[in-house]
């Protein structure tokens, strides 16, 4: 049977042999850990603790803010020394909790609330996801319980567990569906029943055929789930082609999955869930790759939630000159050692140096080659050549520009190495500003 | 720490790599031309080629700031573009064409035809085929003039035609014959299919042998710098229409004129050029299938017997349109 896939994408060399044979390892504390409060899509948490207060590991420290925000927890016992401003990863400045760990601070997981999670109601399931902080961790952090509350308006039937992990280098989804395939399927289980989903999907990339055969192994028999091998291709793990493929259906621009009856969850996301509602305890860490050239000890580390980049450097690298939050295709470069980790923080890549294309950049010669990458058969070229013109309005209206999610899959077939992606995202700042205006 | 914008991972395909394959798809029908031709045909290929690079090597400092909208780039490295249009422009001439002409043509292609519209990649026309016309409107006796190929002293002298003083009528040296389109349309001969495909027929340096340019043309497919759709438009689309001529008892029929002319080496090497073609799937077939109709329809009801040129010209020239009206279509929009 041929595997499933989408048409087009692209296949960039995927650099997983580097971590994901390794088990996950835990990072230390740091010496001085910054929760950020608006690590997630959504409003800040509101902080909870004052200055000079002692807290606990697992401990909430922030409280949501209205309904598109979650809880915050400490990840370390440790004393509160400040409330203040720290960078994220777009480089903005973002209100953050600042903990100084005790040195006896332990590892373990601390129970906080035992949750009855067998008999959860979907209500109940909502509130719990927003307490325990629960974000995407598939690196878009968007909050769980936003995502599950769409089953108050209509029935959500199918639940897709995205374990395609496209992006090249990480493999923290791999390693958890290995490690925590207990957790993972205890996540789906508690999702399944209390949305009502009737079909539930897993989809995982054929290179990590061991995590399906573990999940599958974990979950036994008469589940009723269907466990789907996904070809490894950029970017299949993109939700829109997620749906596209298993379900045979298109979101049309705008739509969200719930809008079909459908909710995708990241498969570290429903381990978590899986792993910490019961206990009613709180995110404090997640499972990041470590990779790149310029890291000493590439692979999947435990790392506690506010971690700034700089100690990990200084632990893993080895004087890196560019350093990236997430994958390589859609990451995000960060400029300063004082960033710290949140919830969507999927991987940290290190570099000796720029990672520039050979050549170009070069005039469009319309070569197509993007046409023929673009999942979401748009005209990168000639986007491309509107961007550049400044024609913002024909990019939104007939080029469909606000569908493009900036995989970078045109960017990395553009022979002329024209930084489409960037271009695009430049564009789309200034229509936002424009429109908001 | 320094800063730059994702992806930070990029293929190996780069343009210069592109240029390159399509030069090297090239040089096997130079060096049959030169075979069949002799020193006539290096004489031609090389002045057109090396003009072509000449006044791309003076333009492109000069002509950055026609570039407009890329305006802000910095000077780009050579490619091989120049020496790509050079060399097809010099097969597509008549062996006996003055050294003089083909020059001429090379600084009309990299004048006219490229960089006055900013260089590479903004150019709306093939800068090979804006000059091979303009040749044919500005020289008309000399680019209809064929000389035999094969002759036994081709390899020790050139055509005396080909050292022709500028602006001075070519002497005759009265061998010269007609194409096998030439002799259909005009002489109403009945065509010869086997003269064509064995090369036995006058033609323009690179236009008699077709089976080498489809082989070359199938590598510049495998070699991933030619759309496959667009010589299968133009052959497919040109067979069919001359096969109902053929039914109705009109025209030669399809092997004749897929073989004859340019046909061959426009539909896989001139029509393909990616600047001048279109990229949205549904514009790609409309712009194929047009040109190769085109070609088949105008030789049997023009005025002339080779007219792989002017629809080529008039290919490029929809292109825009064609585009705007058949874009591709996008996710979501058969939900």
């Amino acid at each position: 049977m041929g595997l499933r896939t989408f048409s087009k994408g692209v296949h960039p060399p995927t650099f997983k042999d580097l971590t994901r044979s390794s088990p996950i390892r835990r990072l230390g504390f740091a010496p001085l850990l910054a929760v950020s409060l608006a690590g997630h899509l959504g409003r800040p948490s509101r902080p909870m603790v004052r200055i000079g207060e002692e807290v606990e590991r697992g401990q909430k420290i922030a409280e949501a803010d209205g309904f598109l925000s979650v809880a915050q927890h400490a990840p370390a016992s440790g004393q509160v020394t400040k409330i203040d401003q720290v960078l994220d990863a777009q480089g903005h400045w973002q209100p953050a909790v600042f903990i100084e760990p005790f040195a006896a601070s332990q590892q373990i997981l601390p129970v906080h609330q035992l949750v009855d999670s067998q008999h959860l109601d979907l209500e109940q399931l909502i509130h719990w996801s927003q307490e325990i902080g629960m974000v995407g961790l598939g690196g878009a952090a968007f909050p769980t319980h936003v995502k599950i509350a769409s089953a108050r308006e209509g029935a959500i039937h199918s639940l897709i567990v995205n374990g395609a992990e496209c992006e090249p280098y990480l493999s923290a989804d791999h390693r958890v569906m290995l490690e925590q395939s207990a957790d993972v399927v205890a996540g789906i289980r508690l999702l399944q029943r209390c949305l009502g989903a009737q079909r539930v999907l897993v989809a995982v990339e054929d290179n990590k055929s061991d995590a399906l055969a573990q999940l599958r192994q974990t979950a036994g028999e008469g589940t009723g789930w269907e466990w789907v091998p996904l070809k490894t291709k950029y970017p299949q793990g993109a939700e829109k082609l997620l749906v596209r493929v298993l379900l045979g259906q298109d979101l049309p621009s705008g739509f969200l999955p719930k809008d079909l009856g459908v909710l995708v969850a990241n498969v570290t996301t429903l381990a978590e869930m899986g792993l910490l509602l019961p206990i009613g305890a709180g995110i404090v860490e997640r499972v990041v790759t470590v990779a790149g050239d310029a890291c000493l000890n590439p692979g999947n580390y435990l790392v506690p939630l506010g971690t700034p980049l700089g100690y990990i450097l200084d632990q893993l690298g080895e004087k890196p000159e560019l350093v990236v939050l997430g994958g390589p295709m859609m990451g995000r470069p960060v400029a300063s050692g004082q960033t710290v980790t949140t919830k969507g923080v999927t991987g940290i890549l290190m570099f000796k140096g720029l990672q520039r294309p050979t050549g170009g950049p070069d005039p469009c010669i319309s070569c197509g080659k993007c046409l023929s990458a673009c999942p979401l058969d748009l005209n990168p070229s000639r986007l491309g050549k509107l961007a550049q013109a400044g024609a913002w309005a024909e990019m939104q209206g007939k080029q469909h520009l606000f569908d493009c999610f900036e995989c970078g899959a045109c960017a990395y077939v553009c022979p002329s190495r024209i930084p489409l992606p960037q271009l695009f995202r430049a564009a789309k700042a200034a229509l936002r500003k424009e429109n908001a205006s | 720490m320094k800063l730059q914008a994702a992806p930070f991972l990029h293929g190996p395909e780069t343009l210069r790599g592109m240029m390159n394959r399509v030069l090297w798809a090239l040089l096997p029908l130079v060096a049959w031309s030169f075979y069949k031709y002799g020193l006539a045909a290096l004489a031609v290929i090389g002045t057109s080629a090396v003009g072509c690079w000449a006044m791309e090597a003076w333009l492109r400092p000069v002509g950055a700031p026609v570039r407009g909208l890329l305006g802000a780039m910095p000077p780009r490295a050579p490619d091989a573009s120049p020496w790509i249009a050079g060399i097809l422009l010099g097969l597509s001439l008549p062996p006996g064409t003055p050294c003089w002409i083909a020059l001429v043509g090379a600084v009309v292609a990299m004048t006219l035809g490229k960089w006055a519209f900013g260089g590479l990649g903004h150019n709306l026309f093939n800068p090979a085929v804006v000059a091979r016309v303009f040749l044919q409107a500005a020289f008309p006796a000399t680019l209809t003039t064929w000389h035999p190929a094969w002759q036994p002293g081709r390899f020790t002298q050139l055509i005396p035609a080909n050292l022709a003083w500028p602006m001075m009528a070519p002497s005759s040296d009265g061998i010269s014959g007609a194409t096998p389109l030439g002799l259909w349309k005009f002489s109403h001969q009945p065509p010869d299919w086997w003269a064509l495909v064995s090369d036995q027929s006058q033609s323009s340096l690179g236009d008699g042998a077709p089976g080498l340019v489809l082989v070359l043309g199938l590598a510049l497919v495998l070699l991933k710098v030619a759309d496959w759709r667009i010589p299968v438009g133009i052959l497919v689309s040109a067979a069919l229409v001359a096969g109902l001529f053929r039914l109705m008892g009109l025209g030669p029929g399809p092997l004749f004129h897929l073989s004859s002319g340019g046909l061959m080496l426009g539909a896989w090497f001139m029509a393909t050029d990616p600047v001048t073609s279109p990229v949205s799937p549904k514009a790609i077939w409309v712009y194929s299938w047009f040109i190769g109709t085109g070609i088949v329809l105008l030789r049997q009801w023009g005025g002339q017997p080779e007219v792989t040129a002017y629809l080529l010209l008039m290919g490029n020239a929809m292109v825009p349109l064609v585009e705007r009206w058949l874009p591709p279509t996008p996710y979501g929009a058969n939900p």
